[in-house]
Order: C-alpha cells, then structure tokens, then sequence
C-alpha cells in the first residue's frame, strides 16, 4: 500500500464519466435501442451470476429427490405436473374466447382467433428490488422470449418479461408499482385500468358508480392494451371503496395467480396482434377463403393485422407459399 | 500486478453475488452495498489499479444486475471513487471505526442523491435538454475567453 504516492484522480476523467452516465441514464429512459442490447448484453452475465446463487437451492433439492424411494416415479409426476400446467394455461383463454366466438360467429363470418403459443419456464432466481416484484426464468432470446410478453401461471395473469437475454428473462409482476394494465369488469364489458401497488393488492381507480360490480367478481384481460391476449383471468375484486362526492368508485382487487408459490410460469410468446402463423394462417383461410385481401403487392404489417386479421392470414398465406 | 487485477475482479464478482443473494423482503433493504464498500476498498489499497474506470464499470454492472435505471449506480460509484481517492492519504490512516463512521455519513449522502436522481428519473428527458446547455457553455467558453481577452487587452492600452 503505497501511501505515500498521491493518485489523486484527474478531474477531466470524472467528468467525462459523469457526461458518459447522465447520457446513459436519458438514453436508457427513452428507451434507445442500442442501450437495451447493452443492457441485454451484460444482464446475460448477471443473470449468470443469479442462477449461480441459485444453484445450491437447485443442487439441494436435486439430493433431496435422490433419497426418494421411487425417483422415477416423482419425475413422471413432475413431467406429468408440468404438461397438466400447460394445458391449464391454454385453457383459461379458451373457455372465454369459446363464448365469445359462438357469439361472433353468429353475427359476422366469423373472426381468426388463434390460441397463442405457450412457454413453460422455470423460475431460477430473484433479483434485489424493492419490493421484491421482479424474477428471473431460466428462458431467453434463445426460446423467442422478448420484452413485453405476458407471462401467466396456471391460474391467471402473473406479469411481463421486462427484460430478456441470451439465457434468462426478468419477469415483473402485475403486483409491481410501476405495472399496469387493462382489465374486462367482470360481465359488465366495461374496461379500466388495474395498477398495481407494490402489495398483494391491486387498484383500479375512477370506474363509473353505475358499475354493476361486487366484491367477488372476476376481472379478466382486455386486450385493449396489445400486451396481454383477450380473456385470461387477472384478480378478484375484494373491495370496493364508494366515493359518492365524484360519481366514481375504487376496486381493490387480489390477483387470482398464486404469486406466493411460483415454481413454473408460462410464457406467451406469440404477440396477439401479430399476423398468425403459416400454418394456422392457411388453416384459417381454408376455414374462411371469403375475404380476399384489398392489394396484393402490400406486405402485412401489424396495422393492416389488426385492422382485418382474416385478410392479413390471406397474405401471410400467399407471402409463403 | 497481474495478481492484483485478479484479486480485484474476483472480490468485485464477490460483492455482486452478494447483493444478488436472495433474502426475504425485510432482510433486503438492511443488505450492506458489499460491491459499493468493495470499490471503497480497492481505491484506498490498490489506487493505481481501481481508478475511476474501474469503479464506473462496477457501478453500470450494479444497474444492469438490479435492472436499475441504466447509469445511476455508474455516476454515483464514480464519484465516489473520486472522492475516496482523493481523500485517500487521510482517510487510509484513520483508525478502522472512523473509517466505518466516515463511509456511513457518507452512504447516507449517496442515497440521497440516488432518491434525488430517481426522482428526476421520470422526467430525465426534458431533464438532459436541460442539462444540455452545460456542453453548450463547454463549446462557448473558449470563443467567449477569446473575444474577452482581445477586448479587454484593447481597453487597457
């Protein structure tokens, strides 16, 4: 320890890191795209070093199955757990999209609604945060995970992929303080905005006092907000707080996913709004061929795709065939 | 030297595996900054190798391990290597309790300036237009230095 030589730092360097951070800071809340490949980049070694921590929790419970009499057996309940899972998740969104499309289907000719592609993930790790709404799942860029996916349980809506790497993805919860998002009421057909609290609870705020609503009712996604498909469960009022002064109410609601126990979630990986696949695009156009696309040369985007999906699964036909 | 790189690096991955450990909720928020006293540490022991780049590099590593906003731990973990630095031949004699009492007062300064920063954070945009103009007065002081001085040299005669 050289004491007596003096490293006094040159200012120009500090300021010059300075600048570099601040720049940083208002690139990354902008949300730039080369800050979030450098913030992928270097998460991938961070998520590294969670699974790492993780792994004796891992290794533990790896030993712990080694001492069970019929082992084997437990795998097969585990894989057998893990496919019940899956089905499950598909499931939620199918018995409400079943009703709505019975209703639909009498009306119009019918409209292409395709059951999202489900991922199953296993929770490795769980970064520092405030209030501990954030964690991490052993799926990333590598399974086709991105930013924004929903991510659900087997019983309803658990959150987003807030930021994914090359072998993991952070997830935040719907729980976390600075998640939102929209939700059906109940059967009423009227939509708001849940927000979560940092708590257990979940708020929605300014919904019209003729709502009819009570506690108990389930609320479910929207899809108004292009983040989660229509139909999958989200909470549970549990209380609704009247404010007679302003003509609205405030639900509390408790989110139906069991956050407390996750062990494996699934991941949407299928935009909702984006054009289908080729093979259920083709699937949809034998269902449907009556709708012809408006010009043939225009390569489906994601306007056109919300706008006319059985069109756009016309194009997505003929772009690969 | 070598050896000296390696101890750095390896206590530093130390420190952030530290911060990353799980702990229920109301252990979290009294976990020690081990990666912040780590960078402490070797400003103080081995200032020729932990400079202000080193202590940068941790900082934005501590962002994006804590999917923080991205720079906020890089700016405050250089200035405080800036400070330690700077202040090392006093604060490396000073016997072991002022020293935990100095890098106390000292947290509690660091964490405001977080909080602050944070806080900002939502508008930051708006924030670096604004802040903009300290590059602007980077680019205008040596125009303005010259006109002066010529102007000024004039007055005299």
């Amino acid at each position: 320890m050289a004491l007596f030589d003096s490293h006094r730092p040159g200012l120009n360097l500090l300021l010059v890191l300075a600048v570099i951070s601040i720049a940083l800071m208002s690139l990354d809340r902008i949300g730039t795209r080369w800050v979030s490949q450098l913030d992928q980049g270097l998460g991938g070694a961070t998520d590294g070093i969670v699974k790492a921590i993780h792994q004796p929790v891992v290794m533990a419970r790896g030993v712990g199955q080694w001492f069970v009499e019929h082992s084997d057996l437990q795998a097969e309940v585990e894989r057998l757990h893990e496919e019940n899972m899956l089905l499950r998740g598909q499931m939620q969104q199918f018995v409400a999209l079943q009703r709505e499309v019975d209703e639909l289907r009498a009306m119009l000719d019918g409209e292409a609604s395709t059951i999202p592609g489900v991922l199953l993930a296993r929770r490795v790790g769980h970064p520092p945060s405030l209030h501990g709404n954030l964690f991490t799942i052993g799926r990333g860029h590598g399974d086709d995970v991105r930013p924004g996916d929903p991510v659900i349980d087997a019983y309803g809506v658990v959150g987003q992929i807030l930021r994914s790497t090359r072998s993991g993805a952070t997830v935040i919860q719907l729980t976390s303080r600075d998640h939102i998002l929209s939700v059906i009421l109940g059967d009423t057909g009227r939509t708001t905005l849940l927000r979560g609290t940092g708590n257990r609870q979940l708020i929605a705020e300014r919904v019209p006092e003729r709502t009819a609503i009570e506690p108990g009712d389930l609320l479910s996604t929207s899809g108004i907000d292009t983040a989660f498909p229509r139909g999958y469960p989200v909470a549970r009022v549990t209380d609704i707080e009247m404010d007679e002064a302003q003509g609205f109410i405030r639900l509390i609601a408790e989110p139906v996913a069991d956050l407390e126990r996750l062990d494996h979630v699934l991941v949407i990986t299928e935009a909702p709004d984006a054009p289908p696949d080729p093979s259920s695009a083709s699937d949809s156009v034998l269902e449907h061929p009556t709708i012809t696309p408006p010009t043939d040369g225009h390569t489906a985007d994601e306007s056109t795709a919300a706008d006319v999906p059985a069109a756009t699964g016309a194009t997505g036909a003929t772009d690969d065939d | 030297m070598t050896t000296s790189w390696f101890a750095i690096i390896l206590t530093s991955i130390a420190a952030l595996a530290l911060t990353l450990l799980p702990l229920p909720a109301t252990m979290q928020v009294h976990n020690p900054q081990w990666l912040l006293l780590t960078v402490i540490f070797w400003s103080l022991y081995r200032p020729a190798q932990a400079g202000l780049i080193y202590a940068w590099i941790a900082g934005l590593m501590l962002d994006v391990a804590t999917n923080g906003l991205l720079g906020l731990n890089a700016l405050l973990f250089t200035m405080t290597a800036f400070l330690f630095l700077s202040l090392r031949q006093r604060f490396g004699v000073a016997p072991l309790l002022s020293q935990a009492l100095v890098i106390a007062g000292f947290t509690l300064g660091y964490l405001m300036v977080a909080l602050w920063v944070e806080g900002v954070a939502t508008d930051l945009v708006s924030m670096a237009t604004y802040l903009s103009r300290a590059i602007s007065n980077l680019a205008a002081w040596p125009v303005v230095f010259f006109l002066l001085s010529r102007f000024a040299r004039i007055s005299e005669r």
